[in-house]
C-alpha cells in the first residue's frame, strides 16, 4: 500500500477519475458512473466495484435523490448538505484520504466524487450473495440448534449476538494481512472475561505479521503458546451454541471474515470430548457419551502397542486359549507383527485421507475397497493376519469419535507403537508417561491445558469427564473467568 | 544446541540400553503344554516327552492338535536342551500347565525338577504336578484326550476348574516347594492311571502319592481322598455316599456336598496330646433310594446322624490306616503345634512320628440337611 501514498484528491472531478482510474488500473471490475444534475448542472461521479454492491441502494437512495433534487446551492456546504439532506442509504461517511477511499472501493463500499470538491462520501451499499445458513457439516447434531456459521463475519456476528442479547457483549474489530485486509473480530462478555487474558489475546493478534489470512486456523497457529506440540491449544466450533456457550464461561472468541470456524481461547483438553448435543440430551447420557470418548482416545493410541507388546514380548500374559488363537492366526504370515501393524495402519490413514477428499459419491466405492479388497483379502491370502485387522479397526474407528483430534491420534498411536515394539510393555509405559507429561506442560493463554481434570471436587469436575446436570453448574470454571457465579446474582454488569 | 544432542543421547540410550529386548514372533515359538519324565530303561539317563501345541494350517481353517517329541538326556535340562537341536521353534514353556512323574523318578526325589522350574523362570509355579500310576509317564501323555484336544489341558481343567470333583488334591509347584520348607509336612499329589473307555485306553485322576522329603513314598487309594480331604479342609463340593441303616441295608443315600469347614483343635496337657477336628458341612440330598422316610422334619434328623456317624467312622478309619501304615503325620497336625505353640513344638519335633501313631483324635461331624434338591419326597414305588 506504499505506492499510494503519491496521490492525493483533488478539487478536479476530472483530475480524481484519472486518478482513481490510474490507481485501478487492469481492473475490469471497477465501475464508474458520471452523471449530471439537470437543474443545477452539478457533476459528479460514482465509483464501485460491480457484484460487491447492492445497485438497489445505489440507485434509489444515491443517484435518485441527487439527480431529482432540484436546490442545488453553489455557496452552501455541498458536501454535508448533500449527506445530511439528500443521500437517503443509512450509513455514509466524509472523507478526503486517498487510503479510505480505496479501502471503500474494494471491500464493497459506493464512493461519491463532486467536481469542485476534495472531500468524497463513502456510502455503505455492501451487497454480495452468501451461503445460506445450514447446519455445519463436520459438527451434525441430533438434537439441539441446527444452525451454523457461514463465511459472512456481520452474519457470525448476528447470530452470536442473538444468542447473547446482552449489552455487555462487547465486539473489538481489527484488520489483519497487509494485502487481504481481512477484517477479525474479538468477541467477549465484559465482566466475565479476564482483562490478562483478553489483553493478552488482543496484543498477541495485533502482533502477527502476515500477508493474507484466509481462515481463523492463521490466526491460532500463530498465537498458539506450544507451536510444536502435536495438541491444539485453541478451540474452533461452526456452531453459535457452542461458541455463545463459550463466552459465557468467560472465553474468548475469535472470528474471520471469511471463515465459517470461530475460535475460542483459552481451550482445555477435555474441550474436545465435548460434543455440541451433550448439554441437549439426557446427562447420563451425555456422561455416558463422554466417558465412552475418553475411553476411545485411550484405546484408540493403546491398542496397537498393547497388542504388539503382548504378542511378541509378553506371551506369558495371555490366557492360554487366546495365545493359540493368535498364534494360529500368525501361521504363514510373511511379515514379524510390527510390520504388519505399521503397514495396516499406514493403509487405513491412506483410507481416511482419501475418503475426506473424494467426492461423496465416491466415498462408498473407497470404503468397499478398503474392507473387502484390502481387509478380506489381505487376510484370505495371509499377508495379513485376522486378529491384526481387528486390532487396527478398533483403534482406528475409535479414534474416529473424537473428531478435533484425529491426526493428533495417528501420530501418538505409531509413537506409542515403535516404543512398544522396541521395549514391550516397558516401551509403552515409557511412552505414555512422556504423553501425560507434555500434556500437562501444556498451556493455552497462561491456562493449564490439562484444566481440572486432576481434581476431586465436584464442582471441578462436574463438566470434564462428565456432563452434570444443568442445576448444578453453579459456577464457571474458575481459572478462565472473573466472575464464576452464574444465575441471577451472576455478572457485575448485570442489571 | 548442545543441550539438545545430550537429551536425544540420553532418550536413545535409555530405549536401547534399557529393557529385554526380547521381541519375539509368536509363531517363533512352539508353545509347551505338558511334560512328562520317565527313567531311560536300563540306564541313568533321563526320557522326556513333551507335548507341544501344533497348528493345523489348511489353508482356509486353522486347528490345533497336540504333538509330542520324545528326548532324552543325562539330566532334564540336558533332555530339554536337545530339543533345541530338533525343532527350529523354540520351545516356549510360559503356558505349561502339566508336570507328569514316574512312580520310578518319583521315588527318587522331585527337588530337582522343582528346582529347575523355579530357576529358569519361563515355566510357571502354578504348573500342576501329577505322579503317573502306570508303567511310564510319557503313557499319560500318548492317550488320546477324551474331551479336549490336548492331553495336558485337559488335566489342568479337571483339576483346577471341575469343583465337584473331590477325588484329587491338586497342588500347584509353588504349594509343593512351600511344603517343603516347613518340618513333618507330607505332600499328597494326584496320581493319574489308565482307564479303559469301551476298550480304548484313556486317563483317570484317582487316588494320590504321599511324598516325605520330596520322595514318593506311598500311595492313597480313591476311597481315602474324601476323609483326607475332610481333615485338610479342602472340601469344596462333590458327593458324600452315607452307609445305610443296619435295618435297611439297601438304601442307597447320596449328600451333595454344598460347603464345608473343618477346625482342627489341639488339646495338650502335661501328659497327653489330642486334637479336636470338628467339620461343620452343608450339604442337600443328592440321591434317595428307599421308601424309608428321610424328608419329614423328624425324618431329617435320624438322616443327619447317620450322615455324621457314616462321616465320623469314614474319617476315623482313614486316620487309623494312615497312622499304622505310613506312620508320619500326612495331615499336617505337627504345624498346627508349631504354629500354636512352638516351645512345646521343640520338644516334640524329634520324636513328632512315634507320637502322631498314638494321637488321641476326636472327631466330631455337624451335618446340615439344607434341602432335599429339586423334589420333595421320595419317588413313589407301587408295587
Amino acid at each position: 500500500m506504499e505506492d499510494l501514498k503519491k496521490y492525493s484528491l483533488t478539487c478536479f472531478l476530472d483530475e480524481n477519475i484519472k486518478m482513481i482510474k490510474e490507481i485501478f488500473k487492469n481492473d475490469e471490475s471497477i465501475n464508474m458512473r458520471i452523471f449530471q444534475n439537470q437543474y443545477s448542472g452539478l457533476r459528479g461521479c460514482l465509483f464501485f466495484i460491480s457484484d460487491m454492491v447492492d445497485t438497489k441502494v445505489i440507485n434509489e437512495h444515491i443517484l435518485k435523490p441527487i439527480l431529482e433534487s432540484k436546490v442545488l446551492l453553489d455557496d452552501v456546504d455541498l458536501i454535508s448538505y448533500l449527506s445530511n439532506e439528500i443521500i437517503t442509504s443509512s450509513t455514509l461517511k466524509c472523507s478526503t484520504s486517498i487510503d479510505e477511499l480505496v479501502n471503500a472501493i474494494v471491500s464493497g463500499d459506493t464512493v461519491l466524487i463532486l467536481e469542485g470538491y476534495q472531500e468524497v462520501i463513502i456510502n455503505s451499499t455492501k451487497g454480495w450473495k452468501v451461503r445460506a445458513i445450514e447446519e455445519p457439516n463436520s459438527e451434525k447434531v441430533l438434537r439441539g440448534p441446527k444452525e451454523g456459521f457461514i463465511e459472512s463475519m456481520s452474519t457470525n456476528l448476528s447470530m452470536i449476538r442473538r444468542k447473547v442479547c446482552s449489552k455487555d457483549l462487547k465486539f473489538i474489530s481489527m484488520t489483519l494481512g497487509e494485502r487481504t485486509r481481512t477484517k477479525v473480530c474479538i468477541c467477549y462478555i465484559d465482566g466475565l472475561v479476564h482483562e490478562d487474558i483478553l489483553n493478552n489475546i488482543i496484543k498477541k493478534i495485533e502482533n502477527i505479521s502476515i500477508d493474507g489470512i484466509t481462515d481463523v486456523k492463521y490466526i491460532g497457529e500463530f498465537i498458539d503458546e506450544n507451536p510444536f506440540s502435536l495438541f491444539e491449544t485453541s478451540f474452533t466450533s461452526e456452531k453459535p451454541d457452542t461458541i455463545s456457550g463459550k463466552i459465557l464461561e468467560g472465553r474468548v472468541a475469535v472470528l474471520v471474515d471469511g471463515s465459517p470456524s470461530v475460535m475460542t481461547l483459552p481451550s482445555l483438553f477435555i474441550e474436545s470430548f465435548m460434543a455440541g448435543d451433550d448439554y441437549y440430551i439426557n446427562y447420563y447420557y451425555a456422561s455416558l457419551g463422554r466417558l465412552l470418548r475418553i475411553l476411545g482416545f485411550i484405546a484408540s493410541i493403546s491398542i496397537p502397542a498393547l497388542y504388539l507388546s503382548l504378542v511378541s514380548f509378553h506371551q506369558g500374559t495371555l490366557q492360554t486359549p487366546l495365545l493359540i488363537t493368535i498364534y494360529a492366526a500368525r501361521v504363514g504370515v510373511p511379515f514379524p507383527s510390527i510390520v504388519e501393524l505399521l503397514i495396516l495402519l499406514t493403509v487405513f490413514e491412506i483410507l481416511r485421507e482419501a475418503g475426506s477428499r473424494a467426492p461423496s459419491t465416491m466415498g462408498q466405492a473407497i470404503s468397499i475397497v478398503g474392507v473387502l479388497v484390502l481387509g478380506t483379502a489381505a487376510v484370505d491370502a495371509r499377508l495379513v493376519s485376522a486378529p491384526m485387522i481387528i486390532i487396527v479397526g478398533v483403534s482406528s474407528i475409535t479414534g474416529l469419535m473424537i473428531p478435533n483430534m484425529t491426526v493428533t491420534l495417528s501420530f501418538i498411536r505409531a509413537g506409542l507403537l515403535l516404543l512398544s515394539s522396541v521395549l514391550g510393555i516397558y516401551g509403552y509405559i515409557f511412552g505414555m508417561l512422556a504423553l501425560i507429561i507434555h500434556l500437562f506442560s501444556l498451556r493455552s493463554c497462561g491456562i493449564p491445558f490439562m484444566g481440572h481434570l486432576t481434581s476431586f471436587h465436584m464442582q471441578s469436575i462436574k463438566d470434564t469427564i462428565i456432563r452434570g446436570p444443568a442445576w448444578y453448574m453453579r459456577y464457571r470454571p474458575k481459572f478462565m473467568s472473573k466472575d464464576s457465579k452464574r444465575g441471577t446474582i451472576g455478572g457485575k454488569g448485570d442489571e | 544446541m548442545n543441550r539438545y544432542i545430550l537429551l536425544i543421547i540420553i532418550l536413545i540410550s535409555s530405549i536401547v540400553l534399557t529393557g529385554c529386548w526380547s521381541y519375539k514372533e509368536i509363531n517363533a515359538l512352539y508353545i509347551v503344554a505338558g511334560i512328562a519324565i520317565d527313567k531311560a530303561e536300563n540306564s541313568d539317563k533321563y526320557n522326556i516327552a513333551t507335548e507341544f501345541i501344533n497348528i493345523k494350517d489348511n489353508k482356509r481353517e486353522q486347528s490345533f492338535e497336540s504333538i509330542l517329541l520324545e528326548t532324552e538326556g543325562d539330566s532334564i535340562s540336558d533332555a530339554v536342551t536337545k530339543m533345541t537341536r530338533i525343532s527350529a521353534k523354540r520351545a516356549y514353556w510360559g503356558h505349561a500347565t502339566t508336570i507328569i512323574i514316574s512312580e520310578e523318578v518319583a521315588r527318587e526325589g522331585i527337588v530337582q525338577f522343582l528346582d529347575l522350574i523355579v530357576r529358569r523362570g519361563e515355566a510357571r509355579l502354578s504348573t500342576n504336578i501329577y505322579i503317573s500310576k502306570e508303567k511310564s509317564a510319557k503313557e499319560v501323555l500318548q492317550r488320546e484326550s477324551f474331551s479336549t484336544d490336548v492331553r495336558s489341558f485337559e488335566l489342568a481343567i479337571m483339576v483346577n476348574e471341575s469343583k465337584n470333583i473331590v477325588k484329587v488334591p491338586a497342588l500347584k509347584t509353588y504349594e509343593v516347594i512351600n511344603a517343603l520348607a516347613i518340618p513333618k509336612v507330607h505332600t499328597v499329589l494326584p496320581t493319574v492311571k489308565s482307564f479303559y473307555n469301551d476298550g480304548t485306553p484313556t486317563n483317570l485322576l484317582s487316588g494320590g502319592a504321599v511324598f516325605s522329603m520330596g520322595k514318593l513314598v506311598g500311595f492313597l487309594e480313591e476311597k481315602d481322598i474324601l476323609p483326607y480331604l475332610f481333615i485338610k479342609d479342602q472340601v469344596e463340593a462333590g458327593f458324600l455316599n452315607v452307609e445305610a441303616e443296619k435295618r435297611n441295608p439297601n438304601d442307597t443315600i447320596t449328600l451333595e456336598i454344598l460347603g464345608s469347614n473343618t477346625k482342627i483343635k489341639p488339646i495338650y496337657d502335661s501328659q497327653t496330646l489330642g486334637f479336636d477336628i470338628s467339620i461343620k458341612t452343608d450339604v442337600t440330598i443328592g440321591e434317595l433310594t428307599t421308601t424309608t422316610d428321610y424328608v419329614s422334619k423328624r425324618g431329617r434328623e435320624r438322616l443327619k446322624k447317620l450322615a455324621q456317624k457314616s462321616l465320623e467312622k469314614k474319617i476315623k478309619s482313614h486316620i487309623e490306616d494312615v497312622q499304622k501304615e505310613f506312620g508320619f503325620d500326612i495331615f499336617g497336625f505337627g504345624n498346627i503345634i508349631r504354629q500354636r505353640n512352638p516351645r512345646l513344638w521343640d520338644n516334640m519335633e524329634k520324636d513328632w512320628d512315634s507320637i502322631f501313631k498314638d494321637l488321641d483324635l476326636n472327631i466330631n461331624c455337624d451335618i446340615q440337611i439344607k434341602n432335599t434338591g429339586h423334589y420333595l419326597k421320595p419317588l413313589k414305588v407301587v408295587e
